[in-house]
C-alpha cells in the first residue's frame, strides 16, 4: 500500500515543492519533474504485474472522520491499476512533450505533477469522498494550465470547461451523497461496504432510478456525453498539449470508471431502467460528435470532438453490460487515453511549428516533418479503429458484447467508425499530405527528445493492439469446452453480468 | 512453425525497414526482396505438406470464457491463394527494385510493401473471422499508404483517402456481418462454422427486429449480404468500385500487386471461404451474381473509352473481378472453384500487364496517356512481347491461361443462368475490344510524342519479372500446372461447344472491331455524344461527390450549427446571460440610499410576517 | 518551607485561576484597556509593536481557550454566571476559540493596515478587542436581556470599526448606514423580545422552552415575536431580506473590519440564532425550520446572482458573504445537531477562506485602492505569493476539494440531504455553481490577465510565512478534517445527549 501512496503523493508533494521552491534553473526543474513522473510509472507497472500474477489486490482502509464514516481508503483492482498506469504514463509523456516549455517552467511542471497525482488518487480511492475529492483536485491545475499556457482563446475556454466540469461534479456529488445517506443506519463512504450493503439490501426501484439518473448526469457531464459536451472541444482546442493529453486521455475516463465502480454495481434496478437510454446517449454521442467533427476546420477542435465521440462507445458498452463489452470499456479507456494523448501531443507540435491549427491552410507537412506525420497518422488511424492499435480491440469487444443486446444501436455505433475514419483521414490529408503550403515552409521535424514520449505512447498502443491478452483478465478464464455449447448457454457476450 | 514464419517474416522485414532503414534505400530493398522471395520459397515448400490438420491456435484475446483465437487454416483454398500471393508478390518485389530505382523514398516503399505482404498473407491464412477482419483492415492500410506513396501530389493523397474511406464503407457491412455470424453461431471459427447448415436449429441464434425474432432464412440472407459488402468494398464491385481507378495514383508495381493481382481478389477469396454460408441463401446468391454482372459489364464499357494506360487496366481489373464475383453467385456446389481459378490466372496476366505498363511508363518518363505513345513495339521488344502475351491471356485466346479459366467460368454461367451468360459473352467481347485498342494505339503506328520517340527497353530488374510472369500467363491454365488440382473438382455436366464457340466469336468480333477502328489513328476516332456517359464513367464520381458533399456535408453542417448556435450560444451563453441579467437586476435594488435600505428591511420583515402568519 | 510545597501551591493557584469562569473574557477586557492606556500615555509607542502585542495576546488567549484544563473541567459542570443569564458550556468553549481565532486573524490583517493609516491605531485595536469580547460573550447568552446587551455591545463597537477612517467619506458613509439599519434591526428585535416576554412571562431561554413545551407552541403572538427577533438577528448574519447594508458597508469599511464583519460578527449572529432557536424555541421547530429554509434559499440565490457581475472585489466579497450566510443557514434549516455542527465547521472553513482572500488585499492595498477586480489583474506576475494565497482562498470558498471549504459544504449537504430537503440541496448546488463562476473571474484576473500595477509594497518574509501557514492549514484541514471537526462538534454531542 505504501507503493500506491507514493504513486499518488509523490507527484503532489513534488508539485507543491516546485510551486513553492525558489529554484530558478529550468534545466533542473525539468529534470526533477521528469524524475518524479517516471517513478510512478515504474511503481504502477510493478503493481499491475503483481496483480496479474494473482496476488490479491491490496486494500487500505483507514478511518479518517470516524463519526461520519469517512475514511482514507485506497485499493486497486485490475481495472483501476491499469488506469493508474495510464495516468502515470501519460503524465510522464506530458512532462516530456512540454519539456522545453519556456514560459514559467516551474509552475507549469508543478501544476502538471499535481494533476497527475490527483488523477492517480481518483482512480485508486475506495472511499467516495476521496474518490470525488481527488478528481476535483485535479481540475484546479487543469484550469490553470488551460488558462495560462493555452491557445489564443484560453481564458474563455478555461472558464467554460471548469464551469461545466464543476457543475457536473456538483450533480455527481449529490448522487454520491445519496448513495452514502441511503446506506443504512451507520452510513459509510467505503465503496466495498456500500456495494456489499446494496447487494444485500437493495433500495426500492424509484430511489434507485432517481439516484442512477443523477449519477449518470454527473458522470456523463464529466465524460462529455452529448448534449453536455460543449466544454470539451473548446477546452481541448485551447489547452496546452500536456493538459489536453492528461484530461482528454485520462481524467475524462473518470466518469466511465465511476459508473462502473459505483452506480452500476450499487443500483442494479436503476441501471436496468437506464440501460436503454444510456445506450441511446452513447450512440447519440458517437454519431453527433462524429458528424460535427466532420465540419471542423480547427485541428484541435476536431480532435476534441473525436475524443467526445469515442467515449460514446463506452456508454453503449456499459448499457449492454456483458462481460465482453465491459472488457471492451476497459481496453477503450486505455487505448483512447493513449491515442488521444498521442494525437494532442503531435497536434500541439505541429501548431508550435506551423503557427496555425486551421486545416485548410495547412498541408504537406509530412515533407518536412515525417516523424510527426507518422505519429499523428498512428493516432488518427487508432481513432479509425484500425487493427494493430488498441482502439480496434476495444471497439471489437464492445461491438461483440453489445450486438446481442442492442443490435440496432450497435449497428449505428459501427457506422460511427466510418464517420470517424472520414474526418480523421481527411485531417491526415489536409495537414500532412498534398503539396506544401506557405505555413509548412519554415517548419522542422520533431527532435528525438520530442519524439520519445510519442514513441512511448504509440508503442504501448501497438502493444495493446497486437497482444491485447497481456492486459486482459487471465485469472478466472478457463478454456472453453465446445464453442457451440457455451455460445448458447454461458455466453459472456450475451448475458449481462452487471 | 512454418506458418508462423510465413506469416511474420514480412512483418519483421517491414518493422526493421520502417524503424531503422528508411534512409538506407538499397539495404531496405534487399531486406524486403529477400523476405518476399524467402516467403515464396517457404510457401511452395508448405504446399508439399499436403492437407494440414487444423493448427493449434493461440489465444489472442479472452474475456473469461470468451476467446478470440489466432490460428491458421491451410486447406486447398489457402494453399492456392498463398502461392499466388507469395509468388506474384516476390516477382513484383524484384520488379520494384528496378522501377523505384530513381525514387528518393524507396526505403519507405519497401517497408510498406512488406507490410502489405504481411497483411495479405494474414487474410489468406486466417482461421477465423476476427483474424481475417484484422488483416483485412491492415491490407486496407497498406493499400492506403502505397496509393498515397507520393503524398506530395494532391491527386495521390486524394486517391489514398478515397480508397481508404470506400473500403471502410464496405467494412462497415463486413463488421456487421461478422457480428451477425456471432449471433447466428456463437463462433468466429471458419472450421466450426463450416457445418452450420447441419446444426440443430436450437443451436442457431437469429436476429431480432423490434422485439420479434426474424426467421432463420432472412437472418442468413442478411448476414451473407452484409459480409458480401466487405467483398464489394475490397474487390471494388459496383457501387463501391470508384476507388480502384483512382488508386492507380500509386506506383505501378503496387497497382500490379495490390490493385490487380492480390488484394482486390481478397473479396473473392473471402466469398469462397464462407461459401457454405452464402450458398445457404438463394436471395443473397442472386444479389451477388447481379452485382458481379453489373460490375463486369459496366467496367468493360468504361474501359473502352479511357486514355490512361493504367486506368484502362484498372477498369479491366474491375471487369474481371466482376466475372469472379458473378460466377461465385451462381448457385451450385463448389462453383467458387471457377472464380478462384480465374482469380489465379488473372493474377498472373494482370500483374504482367501492369508491370508491362510500368516498364512503358518508366521508359516514357511517367507518361501514361496512350495517345502520347505509339510505335513502341520496335523500341521495347521484350516489353511488347510479354505485354502481348498478357493481353492474349486476358482476351481468352485459346491456348493461353485466361482461356481455360474463362471457359470454365462461362460454362458455369451457361449451365445455370442464360442471362448472366449473355452478359459474360458481351463482356468478353468488350474485353477483346479494349485490350486490342490498347495494343494497337500503344505499340503500333508512329510515335506521337518525343518521349515515345526516344524510349528504350527497361533494365533487367524489370524485364526478368516480365518474362517470368508471361510464362505463367501462358501456361498457367494447363492441367499440368496443377492449379485445378488445388481446387475442388467441378462437376460440370456436358454442355457441348456452345460456350467455346460463343466466346471465340466474341473474341474475334471485339478484336477485329478494335483493329478496324484504331489502326493507325493519331487520336480517338469515337467521339460520338452517345459515348459521353461512358467517357464520364457513368457519372459515379459525381454522384458520390454530390452525396458526400451535399447530403452528408449538409447534415454535418446542420449538426455543427446546432452545436455552435443552439447548444453553445443559445443554451449555454444564453443561460449565463440570463443569470447575469438577473444579477444586474438584483443589484439595482442596492441603491446606496439608506432610507431605501431601512424601508426594504422593514418591508422584508412585514412580508415575512404576512407570509408566515396572515396568509 | 520547602520548594516543592511552594510549587504545589502555585500550581494549585494556577489551576484555580485557569478555572475561573470568565478568565478569558476578563483578560480580553484588560487587553483592550491596556491598549487604550498605552495609546493615551505613550503616544509615540510604535503602532506596529502595539499590533504585535495584540496579536500575541490573541494567540495566547486562543491557546488558553484550547487548553483541555480550561475546557474539560467546565464540560463536567456547567457554570452559570450573572444569575442565569450567562452560561459556560462546551458550546461557548467552541465559539470562544473560534472568535479568538478570528480576532487573531483580523489582527494579522490589521498589521499592514494599521501601519499606513493616519488614524489612531490604539483606538482601532482596542475596539477590535472589545468587539471580540462582545462576540465571546454572545456565545454564552442564556436569556434575552443578555442577548440584547451583548448584541448591542457588538453592534456599537462595529459601527466605530466601520466608520473609523474619519477622513474617508466612504468609510463614514458606511458607518452611518450600518448604524441606521442596525438601529432598525435592534428596534425590531426589542419589539419582538417584549412580545415574547408578554406572552411567556419570562426572558430566560430555558423557561421559555418549558413554557412552550407545556402546549403553548402555537400562539401567533409568540410566532410574531420570534419572527421579529429573527429579523434582528438576520441583520447580523446578513440574511435576505435583512442584508441590504452589506455591499455598501463592505466597500466602505477598512479591510480588517470587513474580515471581522464577515467572520466574527456573522458567527456571533449564528451563535445567537442557535441559542434562541435551540435553547428557547426548540418546541416550535416545525414553525421556524421552513422559514429558515426559505430564507436560506433566498439568501443563497440573491447573494450568488448579484455577485455574478460585480466588478469591485470588496463588494463581491460582500455578496459572496451573503451567499455563504445562506449556505450556513441550511445547517439551521436542517434542524439537526449534525446540521449545526456542520455550520460551525463551515464557519471555520469560511474564516480561513476569507482571511486568505483579504490578507493579500490588505498587503497589496495603497491609499488610493478602490479594490476593483481590474486592479488585481496580473497580480500573479507581481507577487506570486499574494496571488497564490488569494487563489487558494477563493478556491476554498468556492468549495473545491481538497481545500477546507469543500468539506464544509460537503457536511452541510449531508445535513440537508439527511433531512430530505432536496430542493434546498439543489439551491445550494446552484449557488455553488454560480460562485464557481464569480470566483473564477477573480482568479482569471489574478492569473491570466495582464495589468499594469503601480508601486505596491512587496510582502515581507513574516507575511509570506503567515500566508504560507494559512495555505497549509487550508490544505491540511481539507484533507485531515478530523481535528477541526472534533473541535467543531465533539463536545456538542455531549451537551445534547
Amino acid at each position: 500500500m505504501v507503493l500506491l501512496n507514493i504513486i499518488i503523493w509523490l507527484p503532489i508533494l513534488a508539485g507543491i515543492f516546485l510551486l513553492g521552491t525558489p529554484l530558478k534553473n529550468p534545466a533542473w526543474i525539468r529534470r526533477f519533474a521528469l524524475l518524479v513522473s517516471v517513478i510512478p510509472v515504474a511503481l504502477a507497472l510493478f503493481l499491475f504485474l503483481r496483480l496479474r500474477q494473482g496476488h490479491a489486490p491490496e486494500i487500505q482502509n483507514r478511518l479518517w472522520v470516524e463519526s461520519i464514516g469517512l475514511g482514507y481508503s485506497l485499493g486497486v483492482s485490475r481495472i483501476s491499476i491499469l488506469l493508474v498506469v495510464l495516468a502515470s504514463l501519460v503524465g510522464m509523456c506530458a512532462v516530456l512533450v512540454s519539456f522545453r516549455t519556456e514560459q514559467r517552467p516551474k509552475e507549469f511542471f508543478g501544476l502538471l505533477l499535481l494533476m497527475v497525482g490527483g488523477i492517480s488518487g481518483a482512480f485508486s480511492s475506495l472511499d467516495l469522498f476521496f474518490f470525488y475529492a481527488f478528481h476535483e483536485f485535479a481540475l484546479i491545475p487543469t484550469f490553470l494550465l488551460v488558462g495560462f499556457w493555452g491557445g489564443p482563446e484560453r481564458r474563455q475556454a478555461a472558464i467554460k470547461m471548469t464551469l461545466f466540469l464543476g457543475v457536473g461534479s456538483l450533480v455527481l456529488l449529490l448522487g454520491l451523497l445519496g448513495l452514502y445517506l441511503k446506506s443504512g443506519a451507520h452510513p459509510t463512504f467505503y465503496i466495498p461496504s456500500l456495494i456489499e450493503h446494496y447487494r444485500s439490501s437493495p433500495l426500492n426501484d424509484l430511489d434507485q432510478q432517481i439516484l442512477f439518473g443523477i449519477l449518470f448526469l454527473g458522470f456523463g457531464t464529466l465524460v462529455a456525453v452529448v448534449p453536455f459536451h460543449i466544454w470539451a472541444p473548446d477546452g481541448y482546442a485551447e489547452a496546452p498539449p500536456a493538459a489536453a493529453m492528461l484530461h482528454a486521455g485520462v481524467l475524462k475516463t473518470f466518469g466511465i470508471y465511476g459508473l462502473m465502480l459505483t452506480a452500476i454495481p450499487m443500483l442494479p434496478e436503476g441501471y436496468s431502467a437506464f440501460r436503454y437510454p444510456m445506450g441511446c446517449f452513447g450512440v447519440l454521442t458517437i454519431l453527433y460528435a462524429g458528424y460535427v467533427a466532420l465540419r471542423q476546420s480547427d485541428l484541435n477542435r476536431m480532435l476534441g470532438y473525436s475524443s467526445v465521440s469515442h467515449m460514446g462507445y463506452a456508454f453503449l458498452a456499459l448499457a449492454a453490460g456483458t462481460p465482453v463489452a465491459q472488457e471492451g470499456v476497459v481496453v477503450l479507456m486505455l487505448a483512447h487515453g493513449l491515442s488521444a494523448a498521442l494525437g494532442f501531443a503531435v497536434a500541439g507540435f505541429s501548431y508550435s511549428q506551423a503557427k496555425t491549427r486551421e486545416m485548410p491552410v495547412l498541408g504537406g507537412l509530412a515533407k518536412k516533418m515525417p516523424a510527426a506525420a507518422t505519429l499523428f497518422s498512428m493516432a488518427a488511424l487508432a481513432g479509425c479503429g484500425l487493427p494493430g492499435l488498441g482502439n480496434f480491440v476495444a471497439e471489437l469487444l464492445i461491438f461483440i458484447g453489445s450486438f446481442k443486446i442492442f443490435p440496432v444501436l450497435t449497428a449505428l455505433a459501427v457506422w460511427g467508425v466510418v464517420i470517424s475514419s472520414t474526418y480523421l483521414i481527411r485531417a491526415i490529408k489536409a495537414v500532412f499530405l498534398g503539396p506544401v503550403k506557405d505555413n509548412g515552409r519554415e517548419v522542422r521535424d520533431m527532435t528525438w527528445m520530442e519524439r520519445l514520449p510519442c514513441f512511448v505512447l504509440a508503442a504501448v498502443l501497438v502493444w495493446i493492439g497486437f497482444l491485447p491478452r497481456s492486459i486482459s483478465d487471465v485469472h478466472g478464464s478457463h478454456p472453453p469446452e465446445n464453442p457451440k455449447q457455451w455460445a448458447q448457454t454461458r455466453d459472456p457476450s450475451g448475458t449481462p453480468s452487471l | 512453425m512454418i506458418f508462423w514464419l510465413i506469416q511474420f517474416l514480412p512483418l519483421a522485414a517491414a518493422a526493421i525497414i520502417l524503424l531503422f532503414l528508411r534512409g538506407k534505400h538499397s539495404l531496405a530493398a534487399s531486406v524486403s526482396v529477400l523476405a518476399a522471395v524467402a516467403n515464396a520459397v517457404l510457401a511452395f515448400g508448405a504446399l508439399s505438406k499436403g492437407a494440414v490438420p487444423p493448427l493449434r491456435p493461440m489465444v489472442w484475446m479472452n474475456v473469461g470464457l470468451f476467446q478470440i483465437e489466432f490460428g491458421f487454416v491451410f486447406d486447398h483454398l489457402a494453399k492456392l491463394m498463398l502461392v499466388v500471393v507469395t509468388g506474384v508478390g516476390a516477382v513484383i518485389h524484384v520488379f520494384s527494385v528496378g522501377y523505384m530505382e530513381q525514387d528518393t523514398g524507396r526505403g519507405r516503399y519497401f517497408g510498406y510493401l512488406s507490410l502489405f505482404m504481411f497483411s495479405m498473407i494474414g487474410i489468406v491464412l486466417a482461421s477465423n473471422f476476427i483474424q481475417m477482419f484484422l488483416f483485412w483492415e491492415l491490407v486496407g492500410l497498406s493499400s492506403y499508404l502505397l496509393i498515397g506513396f507520393w503524398y506530395e501530389r494532391d491527386s495521390a493523397a486524394q486517391a489514398a483517402k478515397k480508397a481508404f474511406l470506400t473500403n471502410k464503407l464496405g467494412d462497415f457491412g463486413l463488421m456487421l456481418g461478422i457480428l451477425c455470424v456471432w449471433m447466428l453461431a456463437g463462433t468466429f471459427n471458419f472450421l466450426d462454422l463450416a457445418g452450420i447448415t447441419q446444426w440443430p436449429p436450437q443451436h442457431i441464434g437469429t436476429l431480432e427486429w423490434l422485439g420479434r425474432s426474424i426467421s432463420l432464412d432472412i437472418t442468413i440472407t442478411v448476414t451473407a449480404l452484409l459480409i458480401f459488402c466487405g467483398a464489394v468494398g475490397k474487390s471494388a464491385q459496383f457501387p463501391l468500385h470508384v476507388w480502384l481507378p483512382d488508386a492507380m495514383e500509386g506506383p505501378t508495381p503496387v497497382s500490379a500487386l495490390i490493385h490487380a493481382a492480390t488484394m482486390v481478389a481478397a473479396g473473392v477469396y473471402m466469398l469462397a471461404r464462407i461459401y457454405f454460408l452464402i450458398s445457404a441463401s438463394e436471395a443473397a446468391m442472386s444479389v451477388i451474381a447481379a452485382i458481379g454482372a453489373i460490375t463486369a459489364l459496366m467496367a468493360a464499357l468504361i474501359a473502352t473509352q479511357q486514355n490512361d494506360i493504367k486506368r484502362i487496366l484498372a477498369y479491366s481489373t474491375l471487369s474481371q473481378l466482376g466475372y469472379m464475383v458473378m460466377v461465385t453467385g451462381v448457385f451450385d456446389a463448389h462453383n467458387y472453384a471457377a472464380g478462384m481459378f480465374h482469380l489465379t490466372t488473372h493474377a498472373f496476366f494482370k500483374a504482367l500487364l501492369f508491370l508491362g505498363a510500368g516498364s512503358l511508363i518508366i521508359a516514357l518518363h511517367h507518361e501514361q496517356d496512350i495517345w502520347k505513345m505509339g510505335g513502341l513495339s520496335g523500341k521495347m521488344r521484350l516489353t511488347f512481347l510479354t505485354f502481348l502475351i498478357g493481353a492474349l491471356a486476358l482476351m481468352g485466346m485459346p491456348g493461353f491461361s485466361g482461356f481455360f479459366s474463362k471457359e470454365d467460368l462461362l460454362a458455369v454461367l451457361y449451365l445455370h443462368n442464360k442471362l448472366l451468360f449473355g452478359i459474360g459473352i458481351l463482356t468478353a467481347l468488350l474485353t477483346a475490344f479494349y485490350i486490342t485498342r490498347l495494343l494497337v494505339v500503344v505499340f503500333i503506328g508512329l510515335p506521337r510524342s518525343a518521349a515515345a520517340m526516344h524510349a528504350q527497353e527497361s533494365s533487367g530488374w524489370m524485364t526478368v519479372p516480365l518474362v517470368i510472369l508471361s510464362v505463367f500467363s501462358w501456361i498457367g491454365g494447363y492441367e499440368f500446372m496443377g492449379i485445378q488440382s488445388l481446387l475442388p473438382k467441378m462437376q460440370l455436366p456436358e454442355h457441348g461447344h456452345v460456350v467455346m464457340v460463343c466466346s471465340i466469336i466474341a473474341l474475334a468480333t471485339g478484336s477485329s472491331a478494335a483493329l478496324f477502328i484504331y489502326w493507325n489513328r493519331a487520336s480517338e476516332p469515337l467521339t460520338s455524344r452517345i459515348l459521353i456517359p461512358i467517357r464520364e464513367k457513368f457519372y459515379f464520381d459525381d454522384i458520390y461527390n454530390y452525396l458526400v458533399r451535399n447530403i452528408q456535408g449538409t447534415f454535418a453542417m446542420f449538426l455543427n450549427f446546432i452545436d455552435q448556435w443552439v447548444l453553445d450560444i443559445t443554451v449555454f451563453r444564453g443561460a449565463a446571460a440570463l443569470l447575469r441579467g438577473v444579477g444586474v437586476g438584483l443589484r439595482r435594488l442596492q441603491t446606496g440610499n439608506v432610507q431605501v435600505y431601512a424601508f426594504l428591511f422593514g418591508a422584508g420583515t412585514v412580508l415575512l410576517i404576512w407570509w408566515e402568519l396572515l396568509r | 518551607m520547602n520548594f516543592a510545597a511552594i510549587l504545589d501551591s502555585a500550581k494549585e493557584r494556577l489551576l484555580e485561576t485557569l478555572q475561573l469562569p470568565l478568565l478569558i473574557e476578563f483578560l480580553l477586557l484588560a487587553a483592550a484597556m491596556s491598549v487604550l492606556m498605552i495609546q493615551a500615555f505613550f503616544p509615540l509607542f510604535s503602532r506596529r509593536r502595539m499590533t504585535w502585542i495584540v496579536i500575541l495576546s490573541f494567540g495566547f488567549l486562543l491557546v488558553l481557550s484550547l487548553l483541555p484544563i480550561v475546557r474539560v473541567i467546565n464540560t463536567e459542570s456547567l457554570v452559570n454566571v450573572f444569575g442565569t443569564s450567562y452560561r459556560l458550556d462546551p458550546w461557548t468553549m467552541t465559539f470562544r476559540s473560534f472568535f479568538l481565532l478570528a480576532g487573531l486573524g483580523v489582527c494579522l490583517l490589521a498589521l499592514p493596515w494599521v501601519e499606513h493609516q493616519q488614524e489612531n491605531a490604539g483606538e482601532y485595536l482596542s475596539l477590535l478587542i472589545l468587539a471580540v469580547l462582545a462576540m465571546v460573550l454572545c456565545a454564552g447568552v442564556a436569556d434575552f436581556t443578555m442577548l440584547f446587551v451583548t448584541l448591542e455591545f457588538l453592534t456599537i463597537t462595529s459601527y466605530v470599526l466601520v466608520g473609523i477612517q474619519r477622513r474617508n467619506p466612504l468609510s463614514l458613509e458606511a458607518g452611518i448606514k450600518y448604524l441606521i439599519v442596525g438601529a432598525t434591526a435592534s428596534a425590531m428585535m426589542v419589539y419582538g423580545i417584549t412580545l415574547i416576554f408578554g406572552m411567556t412571562g419570562t426572558l430566560q431561554f430555558e423557561a421559555i422552552d418549558t413554557f412552550l413545551r407545556a402546549g403553548n407552541a402555537g400562539s401567533p403572538m409568540i410566532k410574531f415575536g420570534l419572527l421579529l427577533v429573527l429579523s434582528g438577528l438576520g441583520f447580523k448574519i446578513a440574511a435576505f431580506p435583512f442584508h441590504w447594508w452589506v455591499p455598501d458597508v463592505y466597500q466602505g469599511a477598512p479591510l480588517p473590519t470587513v474580515a471581522l464583519l464577515s467572520t466574527g460578527s456573522k458567527a456571533a449572529g449564528f451563535v445567537l440564532m442557535i441559542r434562541v432557536l435551540h435553547d428557547a424555541f426548540q418546541p416550535m421547530a416545525e414553525f421556524w425550520q421552513p422559514i429558515l429554509g426559505l430564507l436560506a434559499a433566498a439568501t443563497i440565490l440573491y447573494g450568488s446572482l448579484a455577485a455574478l457581475t460585480q466588478n469591485n472585489l470588496k463588494r463581491l466579497l460582500g455578496y459572496s458573504s451573503i451567499s455563504h450566510s445562506g449556505v450556513m443557514m441550511l445547517g439551521l434549516a436542517a434542524g439537526t445537531i449534525f446540521g449545526q455542527q456542520a455550520l460551525i465547521f463551515y464557519l471555520y472553513a469560511y474564516l480561513f477562506g476569507v482571511l486568505l482572500v483579504i490578507c493579500p488585499m490588505a498587503l497589496w492595498e495603497t491609499p488610493s485602492s478602490q479594490h476593483e477586480i481590474s486592479e488585481y489583474s496580473g497580480l500573479r506576475d507581481k507577487s506570486p505569493w499574494l496571488a497564490a494565497a488569494m487563489m487558494v482562498g477563493l478556491v476554498s470558498l468556492a468549495g473545491i476539494p481538497p481545500l477546507i471549504g469543500f468539506f464544509g459544504k460537503f457536511l452541510l449537504l449531508i445535513a440537508i440531504l439527511e433531512q430530505q430537503l432536496y430542493g434546498l440541496a439543489v439551491i445550494l448546488l446552484i449557488g455553488v455553481g454560480a460562485s464557481l463562476y464569480y470566483y473564477l473571474r477573480v482568479i482569471r484576473a489574478l492569473y491570466f490577465a495582464r495589468g499594469d500595477i503601480g508601486s505596491h509594497p512587496v510582502p515581507a518574509l513574516h507575511q509570506k510565512v503567515i500566508l504560507g501557514a494559512l495555505i497549509a492549514l487550508t490544505f491540511f484541514f481539507g484533507l485531515c478534517q478530523e481535528p477541526l471537526w472534533r473541535q467543531a462538534s465533539a463536545q456538542w454531542l455531549d451537551w445534547f445527549s
